[in-house]
């Protein structure tokens, strides 16, 4: 910043707003990357060749992939839970 | 840049949201409180638009980037001389496409966020 010597400082309130604002957009950055990642996954996994409009099997693909991302995510984590509990039984 | 995302986009993207901001809001911004000094406000706003419009650029170039690895991938399987006109025909519908995709997926996932949320609020177990 150019004019950081000759711009009014921030007091405290000003700095504490801006940390939040801070957090705020980075947690909506964190999800706009996650959601790149989805439609690159969900693109190969769904779309075939190209034409005007998706196909009702890509779009409902497409509408479906976030969705079983998730629950294949949830279900692999139930599963690891599981078996260290039945590790740390034996 | 923004003009190339935000503007021709389908209804289902957002449609309250200003024009050229492909993403509907996640959170919602605490309300600002009045402030003795117009000059500091000022600055706070400034320091918070120049970072607002760093990440949508940076959100646009990774979408280009993006657009561009998987239209030459299904477009041009044989890089010959030059573009051919189907080939052009081809990357535009696939960019539409791509950017369809992007809006189908943000907008399942938003869904995804909430009910997750909803499930921990009433747990059903």
């Amino acid at each position: 910043m150019s004019d950081a010597l000759t711009a009014p400082k921030l007091d405290a309130a000003s700095q504490k707003e801006l940390e939040q604002f801070l957090e705020t957009e980075q947690a909506q950055a964190r999800v706009q990357t996650q959601i790149h990642t989805l439609t690159s996954l969900c693109w190969d996994k769904c779309v075939g060749s190209i034409s005007s409009g998706f196909s009702g099997k890509e779009q409902s693909c497409l509408e479906n992939c976030v969705g079983r991302f998730f629950d294949a995510s949830d279900y692999l984590i139930r599963r690891v839970e599981q078996q260290r509990a039945m590790a740390g039984a034996q | 840049m923004t003009s190339l995302f935000g503007a021709s986009r389908t209804p289902t993207s957002a449609p309250s949201s200003p024009a050229g901001n492909l993403f509907p809001p996640l959170f919602t911004p605490p309300p600002l409180r009045p402030r003795p000094y117009p000059e500091v406000a000022a600055r706070l706003e400034s320091i918070k638009n120049s970072i607002r419009n760093e990440l949508a650029l940076q959100n646009a170039q990774e979408l280009m980037s993006k657009v561009n690895d998987k239209c030459y991938a299904k477009c041009i399987p044989k890089p010959g001389a030059s573009l051919s006109g189907s080939e052009e025909k081809c990357l535009s519908q696939c960019m539409d496409r791509y950017l369809e995709a992007f809006n189908i997926i943000s907008k399942s996932y938003v869904l995804r966020l909430k009910k997750d949320k909803l499930d921990l609020q009433t747990p059903s177990l």
